[in-house]
């Protein structure tokens, strides 16, 4: 047992802090960061900018393989990388295409769809999920967007609700029924569709936070390629959605963020005369959980005996926690809806926050944020107890 | 960072694990608890024939080298377990102290005898009004030609009743809390002057409050410098932590897949309660408890490896206060969903949870150490 990273991690580590200070840090004011991270408007030349300085180092897919763009990287090296990403809050490099699509595209996918590959790996097309449909829950029964298959081409029509970051995807892994009347599970596709066409209307939808675009778009004969089709079963996708995959590694690298946040936050607790001592020692408790994380990703990531899924939940619950503590440190300044990040001619409310710093419509953006896991109606709670403790599976 | 164990300290952890399941049953716990030691003197000699009373001593002394990461493998099989036998008042902290502050005349007259199972030992610490502070001692050790002369009260001194030997903290200079003045000292337990009243804890271990009289001791009885005594003690201290945290991880472990176990099996309403979504939903979390607590166990195990310093105390400090939660909200649950029997004394599971809830209070509850992590 060994606490540090070994040599080779180190001078891996040492590199990587390296690149995301020249190419992130470095490049830009904290205010201007701060809204590349959250992908506000007006922050898209400093996104590319940092996707751009990814591509050209060949970190931006390192979880595929080779073959595809990804790199030679162990668990660890992994871990690493996304760690820092998540620390020094840069523009996610695990987007839902490099995420999700891309693994099952490569695993799944025919020789077409693999082709997407490449401009996934460049961040230069987006991609969003289209699962819900209107007036329909996310169960497989409750699909009803239908299609038709000729030697050609696939029509699909239905309308796709609360579509995350939908009004700016350039492709949609469009979840539809069957080709008949009655919904039915066993006739469900997966279908790779292209949304910049003319059979595609989108429209925002207003979420609770200004965060992430939502989108509701209307499916009408909107067309798919004939080989568009992904032979995966629905059941599969929402396990890997929801971060069950036994092979995802992907989103288990949320310690080393919470604990800088976790830190910053109590720096600024500690320095306020006024603050209310119970806070402070609330940092401290939450700095101890975070740093369990650590273990705990450390231990799924290298030893394979912890699963993932309880990795996630635990991250889950402390960035919860986090932003019970964050607002409870803005005090009266919880309240205005104001982005001090974005507000740039009059800058934050709260003139005694630092530039830069999270502001609380920030942290309410961070808490509303739809998640694939909250769209699709799953609770890590369950997969836990059935796949891991063998608990019985619930009646309907 | 890596969680890897070498090949020694897997077969460690198989040793004890095997022992624990095939020679530790609960019932036998029970009735060995009510004997005039308090624990099997049989089961003490076999520890010390299978070499675990001596792992966590260097090879110098007779041990076997080992350290942190032996501590934890050993505790929390013993957490399976629920052992009573006095390893951790024994080895650790009584050893321990010894370990790191004797000299080569006092680990060779004490260390034999532990690590060969003759011997027994007690670290008398804690005085009444000291709450978890080390330094609050008002016992004193007042220069007596070539000795010292000890007088005062020390309360809950685990293994009291059977130690052969006491590792006494007292006040050599300084005021009540002066962190500077404190010293140890090792004497025999039968030495004149000290007397004893015993007594059982509600975790079916033993305990003495003991007063020392005029107790008149060599000056080779000092361990370490005159007056500064504090930091042996409190790595001594730390080594415990260790030791009851990874027992309790150990006890929670079995505390939530005998639950799971349970309500698989324990029917209502004509189906398996653990078929219940809420009640799935606490046995997860109780799950995701012990797995977090596990985490912060190999992380202050290896911080205490590297080497005993300040984050070697906080990630101590860390791994307590997290297990004080967990064992709280894991045995609550345990107890919760047994229903009725999990309140028995005839079902294992009360015992566990007892155990969780002293291991809490012992070398200082969740908020001292969250105070003392936050200070560190």
């Amino acid at each position: 047992m060994q606490f540090q990273l070994f040599e080779a991690e180190q001078a891996f580590a040492d590199q990587v802090e390296e690149f995301i200070a020249q190419h992130w840090l470095d490049v830009a004011e904290p205010r201007r960061r701060l809204s590349a991270w959250l992908n506000a408007a007006g922050s898209e030349s400093l996104r590319q900018q940092w996707y751009r300085s990814v591509v050209e180092v060949g970190w931006s897919v390192p979880h595929w393989p080779i073959e595809y763009g990804g790199c030679d990287w162990t668990r660890k090296q992994l871990h690493i990388w996304l760690s820092a990403c998540l620390k020094y809050q840069t523009p996610a490099v695990l987007t839902f295409a490099t995420a999700h699509v891309g693994p099952l595209l490569i695993e799944h996918g025919n020789a077409e769809q693999r082709a997407l590959l490449q401009r996934m790996a460049t961040f230069e097309e987006s991609w969003c999920l289209g699962w819900a449909d209107r007036r329909a829950a996310t169960d497989s029964y409750g699909v009803n967007t239908r299609i038709l298959r000729t030697p050609r081409q696939i029509s699909i029509s239905g309308t796709k609700t609360r579509v995350i970051d939908g009004m700016t995807a350039a492709w949609m892994m469009c979840v539809t029924g069957g080709e008949g009347n009655e919904p039915n599970e066993n006739r469900s596709s997966i279908v790779l569709l292209p949304l910049d066409q003319k059979g595609v209307k989108r429209d925002p939808k207003a979420a609770l936070s200004t965060g992430r675009a939502m989108a509701e778009i209307v499916l009408n004969n909107a067309l798919a390629a004939s080989w568009a089709t992904l032979d995966v079963p629905l059941d599969e996708l929402r396990r890997r959605l929801t971060g069950l995959a036994a092979n995802d590694l992907s989103a288990l690298a949320d310690s080393a963020a919470l604990t800088e946040q976790v830190r910053q936050l109590k720096d600024r607790v500690a320095a306020d005369p006024n603050m209310e001592f119970g806070l402070l020692r609330d940092c401290d408790a939450l700095a101890i959980e975070a740093s369990g994380l650590l273990g705990m990703e450390q231990r799924a990531i290298t030893q394979g005996e912890l699963p993932l899924p309880a990795v996630r939940l635990r991250a889950q619950t402390l960035w919860g926690k986090l932003s019970e503590l964050q607002i409870a440190a803005f005090g009266y300044y919880a309240m205005p809806f104001v982005d001090s990040a974005l507000a740039d001619n009059e800058g934050s409310v709260d003139n005694t926050r630092p530039v830069g710093e999270m502001d609380m419509t920030m942290v309410m953006r961070r808490m509303l944020s739809p998640a694939i896991a909250t769209e699709l109606g799953v609770d890590l709670h369950d997969s836990l107890a059935q796949e891991v403790l063998g608990l019985p599976v619930q009646d309907e | 960072m890596d969680f890897s164990f070498t090949e020694e300290q897997t077969l460690l952890q198989e040793s004890v694990s095997r022992f624990m399941q095939n020679d530790y049953s609960f019932d036998a716990r029970q009735k060995n608890s009510q004997s005039e030691e308090g624990f099997s003197t049989a089961n003490w000699q076999t520890f010390a024939e299978l070499g675990w009373l001596g792992v966590t001593f260097s090879e110098a002394d007779g041990g076997f080298g080992g350290g942190a990461i032996e501590t934890i493998v050993m505790s929390e099989q013993f957490g399976h377990g629920l052992v009573i036998e006095p390893f951790l008042a024994t080895v650790v902290l009584a050893g321990g102290a010894l370990k790191h502050g004797g000299s080569e005349a006092q680990k060779s007259q004490y260390l034999p005898g532990i690590i060969d199972g003759s011997s027994h030992g007690a670290l008398a610490f804690v005085e009444p009004q000291a709450r978890f502070n080390l330094a609050d001692i008002t016992t004193t050790a007042t220069a007596d030609g070539d000795g010292y002369v000890l007088n005062g009260y020390k309360a809950v001194v685990l293994n009291g009743p059977q130690a052969n030997f006491l590792v006494v903290s007292a006040r050599t200079a300084g005021e009540q809390r002066d962190e500077d003045g404190i010293s140890l000292f090792v004497l025999d337990a039968a030495t004149a002057g000290v007397s004893r009243r015993d007594y059982p804890t509600v975790d079916a271990f033993r305990a003495s409050e003991i007063t020392f009289e005029n107790v008149k001791v060599g000056a080779d009885s000092l361990v370490g410098e005159a007056g500064q005594g504090l930091a042996i003690l409190q790595q001594a201290i730390d080594d415990g932590v260790l030791a009851v945290g990874a027992e309790a991880v150990g006890c929670m472990e079995v505390l939530y897949k005998d639950t799971v176990e349970y309500c698989k099996q324990r029917e209502q309403f004509g189906q398996p309660i653990g078929k219940f979504q809420v009640l799935q939903h606490r046995m997860v979390d109780m799950f995701m408890e012990h797995e977090q607590s596990k985490s912060l166990m190999f992380m202050a195990a290896m911080r205490m490896a590297e080497g005993y310093g300040s984050e070697a105390q906080k990630a101590v400090s860390a791994f307590k206060v997290q297990v004080g939660k967990s064992g709280k909200f894991v045995g609550q649950n345990a107890v919760q969903l047994h229903g009725g029997m999990g309140m028995t004394e005839e079902l294992n599971i009360g015992h566990y949870f007892k155990r969780l809830t002293i291991i809490d209070t012992l070398f200082g509850n969740v908020d001292f150490h969250l105070q003392r992590y936050g200070t560190l």
